[in-house]
């Protein structure tokens, strides 16, 4: 059970307005169509004309799913060029949930939002050696490592 | 996330007045498909 947590709701209530579809009811298939939904669990952020900005598939336990919905707005804001907002967002994530399974993603893009707000290589550059340093098996320190 | 109980989180059961309420809120929406099974 996840959404019960009051830590997830007050993160769904923060930054969302949340809505659910349920995929076996007929008059919903527009909607499904529409979003080529395919398998549940799947949640997705959207901006508000309703273009898909994030997306995941798959039961996560509370603090992954925290972690992961506080990634996914910080990825959803850095996509609208909100930089600011992206960075809050990613570093509540790394300091809420560094253990988590997107705990590296998070590491990755706070570095990348660094750079894009201020054209600083080194804000890019410091922010992925701390992604190689915490964690060095993750997926998304082989993607940083352009050697 | 097909298991939510509702708690004090307000769901919608439409997109698009998601969408509606994040133009007006300044929010983003939140999205879930979920099967009842």
């Amino acid at each position: 059970m996840t959404y019960p947590q009051s830590f997830v709701q007050d993160i769904v209530n923060d930054y969302c307005v949340p809505v659910q579809v349920n995929n076996s009811i007929d008059e919903n298939k527009p909607v499904i169509e529409r979003f080529r939904h395919i398998w549940t669990p799947d949640l997705r952020i959207l901006d508000e004309s309703a273009f898909e900005l994030y997306h995941w598939n798959g039961y996560l336990p509370p603090a992954e799913f925290a972690a992961r919905l506080l990634a996914g707005l910080g990825f959803a804001r850095l996509r609208l060029r909100q930089f600011g907002a992206a960075e809050g967002l990613y570093a509540d994530a790394l300091r809420r949930f560094p253990t988590t399974f997107t705990a590296p993603e998070a590491q990755y893009f706070s570095a990348v939002t660094g750079y894009r707000k201020t054209g600083e290589a080194n804000a890019l550059l410091h922010g992925w050696h701390e992604l190689e340093k915490t964690y060095p098996q993750s997926e998304w320190t082989a993607k940083q490592n352009f050697d | 996330m097909a298991s939510s109980s509702g708690g004090t989180l307000r769901w919608l059961a439409s997109v698009d007045d998601a969408v509606t309420q994040a133009k007006s809120s300044g929010k983003l929406v939140l999205l879930d498909f979920f099967s009842p099974t």
